[in-house]
């Protein structure tokens, strides 16, 4: 039952989206390569409230040959695996309604969310759902995917935008917002509990037979929720699909059995500071577990988010040599001053960039390192915290250079949308057809892929 | 069985997510479409569009239903196929659709406290999920996500458990034997389940304690405990009848008594059935009206009923947005968070006081507002002093417009800096009137018409323009009047004279397209109040509001006469409690449409 669960959820993307597995096509000799190795993955990461335009793209240079301002620098040591778009749009048609909540929704789904007041909901299918469902670069690990982000469960910014968190849809309005885990040790817990020490250690004898128990238990959950089926009215049987669905998840990930290889562990948490240091310490936790997930192919997918796409988070006390204002990220990004959004902005970039570098030093198949097996997109949901534009898009990919992507080079999207890179993405892995909103996609965006 | 303790049920987060979500949840179903008029030709609500079910027609004193639509006698019915005639309602028509309704992280930690005897964390199915607080019955399921946070806190709280097993199973400090577990599955797992197991899910919950038993009892007790907290038994609330199979698409189903027990306390207590609503649904006597009315009327006397109730009418009128949408420190720092906090509590205080000691007149009438001496400073008022909130009759004109000069509503539907015509006027069209459907203005025509005028411009003047822009004027000629009589008050709800460039505040505007009895020229608040608290469209539209929450279904487009029928009593008796007591001991409550 699971796998025609699978199969069909599979087709059911693939239709909606208009996209296919790729066979023996054209693009064969992609999968071919993509294939090849070690196991490819896709990061999709947010931060909100958009750039500053002139700090986050070079200024002068040429499409290979160019300094990161100031915003951007800290990507130096990544420079040559990143790539950066020139007058990228985010997906928008006049007469849609909404700014950020909608923004963020259609730069991962391509597609026109609703305002729900803290959030947005649609029909859309984001990128990372997409490819997770579909490609088969990205199948047969123990999670589909894993949705994360580093706000605080509390406090401004935290809770008072938790909706806008959500860059991961899977489609089908409401329930299909996928709220990310923002507790590092429980995300720890559910991501590493299956990780074996190895060996025939007494220890793995108690994991086998915790595994066994849980199994009883997942069994006995499957069926009380298909029995509650066959009684239902068929309008409410959907909601008993997706959670035998999610069970079907459950149990595989129970039975896989994760051997701990040199480079594979359960990474070690410290407990999180509190205070004015517990955002950056809270992001680099999750970074932890990102990298250990990626290592040790618990699952290729992940969606990070920092803070909600409206936070109002205060940065006064988390960096306050650069940021003087005790107002909030919003506030501030509404100011005239770049000066401390732009401060804001670049912090964001300088801890994403530690997790970066970390995944460019870390070896990762014959000759490649985790950045060249990962797709990393790095997008927001607006073009500028003050202007709410969706044009000229401050969008930076990484990575990826085992699948295609293009490096350390500037594309000219001339007036494109994100659909568009998100189609090429696509492409390199495997899944053909145009992303998104079929009024907003043209089709893959030339120097994307090489 | 634990004392029924129900903290947080409610989040006064809620009200962004009422003001939007069920919008967009029609706009997704219809698209987005251009504003309508909230009536008909004959100033009545549309029956296909989204207006109320009920006509707007202002009461008469000596005829509080100009239709005889109710009050003294029965509503005009209709068949359920087919339009129906303006004014008639459908007469077999259930109050909700036959359904699955997923508990909310605050029910589900209420009722593991309330059978189990244990607190855990409120962090149960998401990290404080946005979407779940808005509990419509078909807003929230169980993915992967969801799944998995469920097994980790199923796995925590039967770890919790079973640390004293001696308290947690029937056969005290005993070991556990067959009998003592199917004791325990029979009675503790059942008030969880909310209904009495079936012999074979007995028999599949006493295997799994067996398989445990190998390691040890306590093991086996957390098996059949892990397994009942995350299983659908336990997370969906059932409203779907008797029947074994899946009932027909376009007929009626009746609540088993089970169900209509957890219908009522889910409703008013954000938990499972108390120890008298297991009885009466145990021997069936629920099902009987006035075991059921005598059941309502025992849980409405309680103070966190009570409590519940008057956050639901605190969600409704959109409090909540006093925190979603805080003030502009910088402009008013006399407005501190403390401040904040307690003008909350404020506009809660006032909504318990009218709800439980007054009629729904009050709302529009009643001077009192509760006040401490930071506040009452913050507002003018003299004479109050400590923290404490107190009831203050206040003698000033400008406070004598009930809900409508409460500083608490005023603020909430302020923007953070200035009065807010238009989302004041949205509160009063959405929340007192029900009007129609009204779509988001596309993001870049609301930044075209701002920057037609000056950044300085009054909010009367940005309101002029709508008044004279085409792609303005429809949409909010049918709202920006209510807020137009509102604009003396500033973004704290403070009363003022004159606007931001020193001019006298002109409070007047022409109501349109309400229906007789609210249309006409107003001028101020408590002229506004006046008028409102006379129109039957007002009072419908009260019990349009409690009863979507009461259902998890938005009733708007109801057009049972089971819904006019509460409708004619809330009208006739002004009475909240006779509100609730009405609707769930309507017959159209234990049964359900499947759809």
């Amino acid at each position: 039952m699971n796998s025609h669960r699978s199969d069909f959820n599979r087709r059911r993307f693939l239709q909606f989206a208009g996209l296919s597995v790729l066979g023996t096509s054209v693009l064969s000799s992609l999968i071919a390569r993509a294939q090849a190795g070690a196991p490819k993955r896709l990061l999709l990461a947010a931060r909100p409230h958009g750039s500053i335009a002139t700090e986050f793209f070079p200024q002068g240079g040429s499409a290979t040959s160019f300094q990161l301002p100031s915003i951007t620098s800290p990507f130096e040591p990544v420079k040559s695996e990143m790539l950066l778009f020139n007058n990228l749009t985010n997906p928008r048609q006049e007469g849609w309604a909404g700014e950020h909540d909608v923004g963020i929704f259609a730069m991962t789904t391509g597609r026109e969310g609703q305002s729900i007041g803290d959030g947005a909901v649609g029909t859309g299918v984001s990128i990372d759902q997409l490819l997770a469902q579909s490609s088969p670069l990205l199948n047969g690990t123990l999670k589909r995917s894993v949705q994360l982000a580093a706000s605080p469960e509390s406090g401004p910014g935290g809770a008072r935008h938790a909706g806008l968190r959500v860059i991961s849809y899977a489609g089908g309005g409401i329930t299909g917002a996928m709220d990310p885990e923002t507790r590092p040790d429980v995300a720890l817990t559910n991501l590493f509990a299956g990780v074996s020490t190895g060996g025939a250690s007494g220890n793995d004898a108690a994991q086998a037979r915790a595994r066994q128990l849980n199994r009883a238990v997942l069994d006995q959950l499957v069926l009380d929720a298909s029995r509650l089926k066959a009684k239902v009215p068929i309008s409410q049987q959907s909601k008993l699909d997706e959670q035998l669905s999610a069970l079907a998840d459950l149990t595989r990930q129970n039975d896989t059995v994760v051997t701990s290889t040199a480079g594979c562990s359960t990474p070690t948490l410290a407990p999180l500071p509190g205070g004015s240091a517990e955002h950056a310490a809270q992001s680099r936790a999750m970074f932890q577990l990102i990298k250990g997930a990626f290592v040790c192919d618990l699952t290729r997918v992940v969606s990070f988010t920092f803070a909600p796409e409206q936070s109002s988070m205060s940065f006064n006390d988390i960096i306050p040599n650069e940021v003087k204002n005790p107002d909030g990220h919003h506030d501030i990004s509404h100011a005239s001053d770049t000066g401390e959004r732009g401060a804001i902005d670049k912090f964001y970039c300088s801890l994403f960039a530690e997790l970066l570098v970390e995944m460019k030093n870390t070896p990762d198949g014959a000759g490649t390192s985790l950045l060249d097996n990962t797709v990393v997109a790095f997008v927001t949901g607006i073009n500028d915290g003050n202007g709410h534009g969706m044009d000229n898009m401050p969008v930076a990919m990484f990575g990826g250079k085992s699948l295609g992507l293009a490096q350390g080079k500037i594309v000219d999207a001339g007036g494109r949308t994100m659909n568009d890179v998100w189609t090429s993405v696509s492409q390199a892995f495997g899944v053909s057809g145009n992303f998104g909103d079929p009024a907003l996609v043209k089709g893959p965006l030339s120097g994307v892929l090489v | 069985m634990q004392p029924l303790n129900a903290p947080g049920r409610r989040s006064a987060l809620l009200p962004s997510y009422w003001f939007n979500l069920p919008l967009s949840l029609v706009l997704l179903a219809s698209g987005l479409g251009g504003c309508t008029a909230a009536v008909d030709s004959n100033g009545r609500p549309r029956n296909t569009g989204t207006g109320p079910n009920s006509p707007p027609i202002a009461a008469d004193p000596n005829n509080p239903n100009p239709q005889g639509t109710g009050g003294t006698g029965p509503s005009p019915t209709a068949t359920t196929t087919g339009p129906l005639p303006p004014g008639a309602c459908a007469p077999d028509a259930s109050l909700a659709n036959a359904r699955i309704w997923r508990l909310t992280d605050p029910e589900y930690v209420n009722v593991v406290r309330q059978v189990f005897g244990v607190s855990i964390n409120p962090e149960v199915s998401s990290a404080q999920s946005s979407v779940e607080n808005l509990n419509l019955a078909d807003s929230a399921g169980v993915n992967a996500a969801n799944a998995t946070n469920y097994q980790t806190s199923a796995r925590i709280a039967a770890g919790q458990m079973v640390q004293n097993l001696a308290s947690l199973m029937p056969c005290g400090t005993a070991t556990p034997d067959t009998a003592c577990v199917e004791q325990f599955v029979r009675t503790s797992v059942a008030r969880a389940y909310r209904r009495p197991l079936a012999d074979a899910e007995v028999t599949d919950l006493l295997a799994l304690y067996t398989l445990g038993l190998a390691d040890s009892p306590s093991v086996g007790v957390r098996l059949i405990l892990e397994t009942v907290l995350q299983s659908a038994n336990f997370v969906w609330r059932t409203e779907i009848g008797e029947g074994a199979t899946s009932p027909a698409v376009g007929t009626k189903v009746t609540l088993t008594p089970f169900e209509v027990a957890s219908a009522v306390s889910f409703f008013l207590q954000g938990s499972a059935p108390d120890d008298s609503l297991w009885a009466k649904a145990q021997d069936g006597s629920l099902l009987t009206a006035g075991v059921l009315s005598q059941e309502v009327d025992r849980l409405l006397a309680q103070p966190e009923v009570r409590t519940n109730l008057t956050a639901d009418a605190a969600i409704w009128l959109g409090l909540g947005r006093l925190k979603a949408r805080p003030k502009d420190a910088a402009l008013f720092p006399e407005f501190t968070p403390a401040a904040s906090d307690a003008l909350l509590k404020s506009g809660e205080a006032f909504l318990g006081e009218t709800m439980w000691n007054g009629q729904f007149t009050d709302f529009f009438s009643s001077k009192k507002i509760f006040l401490n001496q930071e506040l009452a400073a913050l507002y003018g008022v003299p004479g109050v002093t400590g923290s404490q909130l107190v009831p203050v009759d206040v003698t000033t004109a400008e406070r004598s417009a009930g809900l409508l000069s409460q500083p608490a509503v005023l603020a909430a539907h302020a923007s953070p800096s200035e009065s807010d015509v238009v989302h004041r006027g949205l509160f009063v069209f959405r929340s007192l009137v029900c009007g129609a459907t009204i779509p988001k203005p596309a993001a870049n025509a609301v930044r075209e018409a701002l920057a037609a005028l000056p950044a300085d411009s009054t909010q009367k003047e940005f309101a002029n323009f709508r008044a004279q822009n085409p792609s303005c004027q429809g949409c909010h000629s049918q709202f920006d009047p209510f807020g137009l009589a509102q604009e003396r008050y500033d973004a704290l709800g403070r009363f003022q004279q004159t606007d931001a460039k020193g001019q006298p505040i002109d409070d007047t505007s022409t109501i349109i397209s309400m229906g007789q009895g609210i249309d006409g020229p107003v001028a101020g608040t408590t002229e506004l109040a006046a008028r409102l608290s006379t129109a039957r469209r007002v009072a419908d539209c009260a019990v349009t509001n409690l009863s979507t929450i009461a259902l998890g279904q938005d009733t708007k487009q109801d057009m049972s006469c089971a819904l006019r029928t509460v409708q004619d009593s809330f009208a006739t008796s002004g009475s909240f409690p006779e509100l609730f007591r009405s609707l769930l001991a309507s017959p159209g409550f234990a049964t359900r449409d499947v759809k």
